[in-house]
């Protein structure tokens, strides 16, 4: 507690802050979530240690982790201060089917979710992918690309994934505040055509600004 | 199903709480803004400089003075800086304290509506209502700050607002559910971003 304050420069809402919005960023351990928060946010990425319900440690102990005496999960999240008082948030979300009892609570009111995957280990995002649809949340996938990636086409990778056609996947650098930014306006183009309105007719709308 | 051994019947959890319901805890999500309505006084003793770790140097006072002894009586002053550079704020002997406290403090509040804060306001609550002193937080923001879990912050923070001496809204105005339009605005913000 009393480290925090010095931590917190520029921590407190700008005045000018009015409607608050969130978009979780999921994947598995070690996919890059929080270098991607990190690297949009506008604030140190901060965290919770979240504590899961007896039902998760039952699941905990299903999968073997004997040892593992904890039941917490550290959530980290960003914000970014948009124009017009909006202020969104980013919510590191682990992929872990361990973690259900969580994600209810954190997917309430998001808009949509960003799925990071890791080409190396495909089949790692498979959970985190059904715990997004079970949660009813619209989603982009964006793949973090390493170094000693594979190459593969984008339909291997759609059919390997069971990809909607509608949904966006985009390639990303989650260390590139751009790229990072390009994912998240994909991933909200993709929620206004869904909510019924063409991304493209009104980017090119609001095109002049 | 009132199989007690005692022989007292059930009772709704209404009556057993004395009739008073405590609605801000459960609508406390975790972007639920909280914004201080009082100054907490005292909250350097409990507040979150009162643990580990020599006050921050005021923002204010020329480097290296300490301005500020380390235990005070005069609400409003804060030893934690850094979250806003306004030395107008913290009482100075030679400032005239209520000008500067009601236009700086709280712009949006008029000073002097909340309720005094009790002298047995528990220790972590004072806590919260200081991290809240220089401007509004989230209720995540907050338990990250306090390195609380989210489920605690809920609880002290309903207990503040039920003494009225913290305000609550919630993330969107119920006015303005998400929507298009909101959609929209959130995309124009990203793409303004990159610019």
């Amino acid at each position: 507690m009393a480290s925090a304050p010095s931590s917190s420069s520029g921590l407190h809402l700008p005045d000018s802050a009015r409607e608050l919005v969130k978009i979780l960023v999921a994947g598995p351990f070690g996919v890059g979530k929080t270098t991607l928060i990190d690297s949009v946010s506008e604030i140190r990425p901060l965290h919770t240690e979240e504590q899961l319900s007896e039902a998760s440690v039952a699941v905990d102990d299903l999968a073997g982790v004997r040892d593992k005496t904890t039941t917490t999960v550290a959530i980290d999240f960003g914000r970014i201060s948009l124009n017009g008082g909006i202020v969104l948030y980013l919510f590191g979300t682990p992929g872990q089917e361990r973690f259900r009892s969580l994600w209810a609570e954190i997917a309430y009111g998001a808009l949509g979710a960003l799925v990071l995957v890791d080409t190396r280990r495909i089949d790692d995002s498979f959970e985190v992918l059904g715990l997004v649809e079970d949660a009813g949340l619209p989603y982009a996938v964006a793949l973090n690309t390493f170094p000693d990636s594979r190459q593969y086409t984008e339909e291997q990778l759609r059919t390997s994934l069971d990809l909607d056609p509608g949904t966006p996947m985009i390639a990303c650098d989650a260390r590139d505040a751009h790229a990072s930014v390009d994912a998240l306006s994909s991933l909200v183009q993709h929620l206004l055509i869904r909510a019924g309105r063409g991304g493209a007719a009104a980017g090119m709308r609001r095109a002049p600004r | 199903m009132t199989g007690r051994r005692s022989g007292r019947p059930l009772v709704p959890a209404y009556v057993s709480t004395g009739g008073k319901t405590r609605p801000s805890r459960n609508s406390l999500e975790r972007l639920s803004v909280l914004t201080g309505l009082t100054i907490c006084p005292g909250e350097s003793a409990a507040g979150p400089s009162g643990g580990a770790g020599p006050p921050l140097p005021d923002p204010g006072a020329p480097p290296g003075v300490r301005t500020e002894p380390a235990v005070r009586t005069e609400p409003g002053v804060r030893t934690d800086s850094g979250v806003r550079a306004e030395p107008a704020v913290r009482h100075d002997p030679r400032q005239p304290r209520a000008e500067a406290r009601q236009e700086v403090r709280r712009p949006r509040h008029t000073p002097g509506a909340a309720p005094p804060v009790p002298g047995d306001l528990p220790a972590a609550q004072r806590t919260l209502l200081g991290t809240l002193d220089g401007g509004s937080l989230t209720v995540v923001e907050t338990a990250a700050v306090l390195a609380l879990p989210v489920s605690a912050v809920r609880v002290l923070a309903a207990h503040l607002i039920d003494l009225g001496l913290v305000s609550a809204r919630p993330p969107i105005p119920y006015a303005a559910q998400p929507d298009l339009d909101l959609l929209e605005r959130v995309a124009d913000g990203l793409r303004a971003l990159k610019l």
